[in-house]
This record gives C-alpha cells, sequence and structure tokens, in this order.
C-alpha cells in the first residue's frame, strides 16, 4: 500500500511537473516544450523560459514542498498535536518578520536573508516551544499561542510596511510567498536543505512514534526525549526559514500533506514520513501551477493558493474535532 | 467599607456627586479644546495672501512654475523639486501624512492629485480647510489640465497657459523628431526581483514611450505588473531604468545585471540599460515635457542628438 501510494504519488508529482513546464503567460506549446527538453528547439528564448525560469521554479516548488510538509509531521509529533505546523504555530510569520526586518533596518546585505529568516524563526520556535512542552499543556493552549504568536507578528509586519512604504511590495512578498524568482542557486541549496532536513527526519521515524506516546513509555524504552525533540525541531525550523527566506510564507502545505498521508496509511511515522513529503511536493507545485495561470500577464501569490486550499480543511478538522491523530 | 460611618442616603449623594464631577471634568476635557479655537487667530498680514499645503510633488511643482511658491506653508516629504521646497517643514508621506502637523500649518487650501486617502481629505475639509483634488493620472494631455486647474485656483491664469504652451511646443517637437526615427522595442523598468513592475500600457508613461517613437513590450499589461517569462520572451532592445528607492543608480544597475533573469537578457549584455529621472517622468507637472525629450534621448541614444 505504501509503497504503490509512494509510487503514484511521485509519478503524478512528475507529470504535474511536465504539465506545469508547458504553462505559463509565454504561451509555449505542448509540442515545442517537448522540442525544448529534448534539446532540438531553435527558439531561444522559449529554451530560456523552459529551462532558466520553469523548471527551476518547479524544482524549487517540488523541494519547498517536501520540507514544508515534513516539517508539518515534525511539529505534529513532537508537540503532540496533530493541529500544530510551522504556519499555524506562527514561525514562518517569525521567518518572514526576520526578513522584513532586515530589509527594513538595512542589514540585509550584512546577515543574509537566509540568516535572518532563521533568527525570526527561531525566536517563536523557543516560544512555541516552551509553551507546548510545558508538562500537561492542552492543545487548545499550544493552538492559541500560535494564533498570538501569528497576531504580534503580523502586527509587526503590517508596521514595517507601514513606516517603509517604499518597500511595502518587496515586504509584501514575504507574507504571502512566490516561486517567481527561483534559480539553480537556490535549487541547489534546496537540495542540500532537504538532504540536511529529510534524512535525519526519516532515521528517527521510531523516535517519533515514542514521542506521541505519554513520557513515561518514552522513558521506559530509553529514549533521551528532550534532546531527539530539540534536535527535531531545529531542524524543521532552519528548513522553514531557508523556505520562508527564498520564497516567503507559505501556509497549511504542513497541515494538509500529513494528515492526507495520516488518512490513507495511519499514524506510524515510518509508513506516512515519505508519503507526507510527496503530498506536500505534490501540492505546492499543483498551487504554484495555478499561481502562474489564473492572471493573464502576472503572478498570483502562491501562500494565497495554499491558503485557500488549507484553511477549510482546518476548519474542517477543528469542527470535527479531530485533535487525535487519524 | 470606607464610607460605613455615612447613613445610606448620603452614600448615595456622595456616589452620585462623584459621577457629576467626573462627567464635567470629561466635558471640559472635549469643550476646551473647541472652545479655544477662535483664539488662535490669523495674524492680518497672513489672512490676506492665500496659504497652501501641497500634498502632492508635481502640485509643489508647478505652483513654483507659476510663480508662486511663496504661497506654500508645507509639503510632503516627497516633494524634493525645486530645491527652495526642501525649506518647508513637511507633513509626512504620501501614505501616511500627519494631519495634526497638516492642521497646525493653518493652510486655506491643501492640494492633493493623488495616493492621498478620502478619509484624509475629509477630515481636513472638516478642519475648514478647502481641498482641490486632480486626479488627472490617467494620460499626458490631463498635465495641461492640471496646471491649468492650479493656475486658475491661485489667479494665475496667464503664467499657466504660457507654460502650458512652451510645454505644448516642445512635445510638438519631440514627436515630430522622433517620428523619423528607427523604432526600439523597449521595457520601462519599474521594480524587479520578486515582483516585476514596469510602465504597462494602460498608464501614461506608456503614452509617453509611444510618443517618443518607442514600442512598449508591456502594452498588452494592465496595472504595472508583468511577467519575467513575458520580459524574456519579448527581448527588449532596451531596458529603460529608473533608481530604486533607497539605492544609487550604481547600485540598482549591479543589482539588476547581477540577477537573473535579467543578466541574460539581451540588452543587458549588449548594455542597452539607460537610467532616466524617475521622478520627472512619475511627476505629471511643468517639468514633464522635459521628461518626454529626456526620455527621447534615453531612448534613442547618440542618433537623438
Amino acid at each position: 500500500m505504501r509503497k504503490r501510494l509512494a509510487l503514484a504519488l511521485a509519478l503524478s508529482t512528475l507529470l504535474l511537473g511536465m504539465v506545469s513546464l508547458t504553462l505559463g503567460p509565454a504561451g509555449i506549446s505542448l509540442s515545442d516544450t517537448l522540442l525544448n527538453l529534448t534539446g532540438r528547439s531553435v527558439n531561444a528564448s522559449q529554451q530560456y523560459i523552459i529551462f532558466q525560469l520553469r523548471l527551476p521554479r518547479v524544482l524549487t516548488a517540488i523541494l519547498c514542498g517536501t520540507i514544508l510538509g515534513g516539517a508539518g509531521a515534525v511539529f505534529q509529533a513532537v508537540l503532540r498535536n496533530p493541529m500544530a505546523d510551522p504556519f499555524v504555530l506562527g514561525v514562518s510569520a517569525g521567518a518572514s518578520f526576520g526578513v522584513a526586518l532586515s530589509i527594513t533596518l538595512g542589514y540585509s546585505a550584512f546577515l543574509g536573508l537566509p540568516f535572518s529568516a532563521l533568527l525570526g524563526a527561531l525566536a517563536t520556535t523557543a516560544l512555541i516551544f516552551l509553551v507546548g512542552t510545558k508538562h500537561k499543556v492542552s492543545q487548545t493552549t499550544l493552538l492559541l499561542t500560535g494564533v498570538a504568536a501569528n497576531y504580534i507578528l503580523s502586527a509587526g509586519m503590517t508596521l514595517l510596511m507601514f513606516l517603509n512604504h517604499e518597500q511595502y511590495d518587496r515586504i509584501l512578498f514575504w507574507t504571502l510567498g512566490s516561486f517567481t524568482s527561483s534559480t539553480w542557486a537556490q535549487v541547489l541549496f534546496m537540495v542540500l536543505c532537504v538532504l540536511l532536513f529529510i534524512v535525519p527526519m526519516r532515521l528517527s521515524h521510531t523516535e517519533m512514534d515514542m514521542l506521541l506516546l505519554d513520557e513515561g513509555s518514552a522513558l521506559a524504552a530509553g529514549l533521551p526525549l528532550q534532546k531527539i525533540r530539540i534536535v527535531l525541531l531545529l531542524l524543521a525550523t532552519f528548513a522553514v526559514a531557508t523556505c520562508v527566506a527564498f520564497f516567503g510564507v507559505i501556509g497549511f502545505i504542513g497541515l494538509m500533506a500529513p494528515h492526507m498521508a495520516r488518512l490513507i496509511l495511519g499514524p506510524k511515522h515510518s509508513k506516512m514520513l515519505l508519503p507526507t513529503c510527496l503530498f506536500g511536493s505534490f501540492l505546492l507545485l499543483g498551487s504554484d501551477t495555478l499561481a502562474r495561470l489564473l492572471l493573464p500577464t502576472g503572478e498570483m501569490p502562491v501562500g494565497v493558493i495554499t491558503s485557500i486550499l488549507g484553511a477549510p480543511l482546518f476548519i474542517w478538522m477543528l469542527r470535527k474535532g479531530r485533535y487525535a491523530y487519524v | 467599607m470606607l464610607y460605613a460611618h455615612y447613613s445610606k442616603g448620603a452614600r448615595v449623594m456622595f456616589n452620585r456627586f462623584k459621577s457629576f464631577v467626573l462627567i464635567l471634568l470629561v466635558s471640559i476635557g472635549i469643550l476646551a479644546p473647541l472652545l479655544a479655537q477662535p483664539l488662535i487667530e490669523k495674524n492680518p498680514q497672513e489672512v490676506a495672501k492665500l496659504s497652501i499645503v501641497s500634498l502632492a510633488p508635481n502640485a509643489t511643482e508647478t505652483l513654483y512654475a507659476l510663480g508662486v511658491g511663496d504661497l506654500l506653508v508645507g509639503r510632503t516629504d516627497y516633494c524634493t523639486y525645486p530645491e527652495e521646497a526642501l525649506a518647508l517643514p513637511s507633513i509626512g508621506t504620501l501614505y501616511n501624512p500627519s494631519l495634526e502637523k497638516l492642521v497646525s500649518l493653518q493652510p486655506d487650501l491643501a492640494i492633493s492629485t493623488a495616493f492621498v486617502s478620502d478619509e484624509l481629505l475629509l477630515a481636513l475639509e472638516n478642519a475648514g480647510i478647502e481641498v482641490l483634488t486632480l486626479n488627472l493620472q490617467e494620460t499626458f494631455g490631463r498635465t495641461y489640465t492640471l496646471i491649468r486647474e492650479i493656475a486658475q485656483r491661485v489667479n494665475k491664469v496667464k503664467e499657466g497657459e504660457l507654460i502650458i504652451l512652451t510645454m505644448q511646443n516642445q512635445v510638438k517637437d519631440v514627436v515630430e523628431k522622433a517620428r523619423t526615427m528607427e523604432k526600439k522595442r523597449v521595457y520601462f523598468m519599474v521594480d524587479f526581483g520578486s515582483f516585476d513592475g514596469t510602465a504597462t500600457g494602460d498608464t501614461y508613461i506608456s503614452e509617453m514611450l509611444g510618443m517618443v517613437g518607442a514600442i512598449n513590450i508591456a502594452q498588452e499589461a494592465t496595472r504595472w505588473t508583468y511577467s519575467k517569462e513575458l520580459l524574456v520572451a519579448n527581448d527588449p532592445d532596451l531596458i529603460v531604468m529608473s533608481k530604486r528607492w533607497g539605492q544609487t543608480e550604481e547600485e540598482t544597475l549591479k543589482e539588476f545585471s547581477n540577477t537573473k533573469p535579467y543578466s541574460d537578457l539581451r540588452a543587458t549584455k549588449e548594455g542597452n540599460l539607460v537610467f532616466v529621472d524617475s521622478d520627472m517622468i512619475s511627476r505629471q507637472g511643468p517639468r514633464s515635457a522635459a521628461a518626454l525629450e529626456l526620455l527621447a534621448q534615453a531612448v534613442h541614444g547618440d542618433d537623438w542628438l
């Protein structure tokens, strides 16, 4: 079941990637795309659009989806809360605030956007961690802390945009997310990020299962709980911060992907982690393709689309009382 | 209880008295500024002369060109031309000006062209300040309307018509000369990077490009936005650049030519990136004809001279 699902997902993502390569405002036909991909095209600008604009974009969307989906699974396991996700808990907002602050104060060149994002994200994660891993903290408390963190950070973002109207468009970008300026350099960086995050995550699937049990059983199994929690959370935060630094805040993938995987495969991490990443890739690639198509000459922010897809799911889960793992 | 030794009736009386004092204090707080207002009357010599706060850089430029710059008592942060204007107190940016500061300058008239919120304009009218709103930036021709309206309001009709006539002559010369020149396919860069901004077909800058004999590759697009794919596909001969906020031209040029996909455009590789004074082009006013000529020079290069 798991292998077949993973294969189906990987193939669908690949197919969607191919379709995505032929779609966009420049209007390159399917046959022209195939000519370009097989290296038999003579049209230089078409070649450039496909290989330098669309292909990096498709790849970064896939890699970013992997990270966001995986990060969602990690947050849910570490905080023992099925509704947890870096977006819902304000970690993404923290990263984007870090970026916006560095643009506004003008130290972005000095620190670099990814590092500024990381600082913002780490601060938020630390807050969530302190609240979320306290003994007997209710799931609602954690979510509400996330809501509060999001409020504070979005107020901060609004303030920065207000004070710095000339940079409004640039700052707004970080709050909405977009893959429009993806480059091959970013693809490479994201591949590294995926390796650094997904491999350790996959390796610690037993520990993640244990984290879902009560502290007693995990300790009985001889697991140094707190250390694993911190390492996993740090890795996820680092990966998400990189995504935000490059592509802005993209919400709800970390919520949708793990739940889809769990619905089909159950909660065991050895089974659901990779499909989660694949679901994340597929969802984000699909959203980005839509973002490119919905407006004739401009672009729609991809974060808007993932939120439109993800927020209803979030509400449905809250209403259904799915506070437990499926 | 503190008042336990009073009778119940006395306590009620005392509480009523407290409420009364409170209401009185609050009313005084609200009414005092209203009552005090007539006391800050204007000086007699100032009353005779119209005093103006400009809420737009092009209105400021127009007033100076009409020779009535001395009527100005306030400006915005963006009103940077002519240099005399810099000596005036500023009320903030166009987006969040300070209403208090504006009112404290006690102008008779405020002139706004765009970006200023309706709420602010309403608040100004409520404060008894006349507001002249000239939202005319759809076409190049409306520049003359703007100058004419301001000229009429400050009783400088003759000076206004003279400026308009001079401008129209200069524009006619530029358009006629441009007609004889080779047409170039041009991209007018407003912003780049995460968001691609350009003078799309629905803007008057696009109209200006047409007047100087350029073909705007973003003619079909609308609302100042463009996509990287179309920029690459349409492959402009020339890119007209304006420097980014807070950067020098060199810094913008460096960033643009080191960022993909701009670094790979034919125009970038061949060094066909020219800067224009974006303030002059974006402000519809008395300098617009000169701006048109500058744009023509930028587009045609040495051929123009």
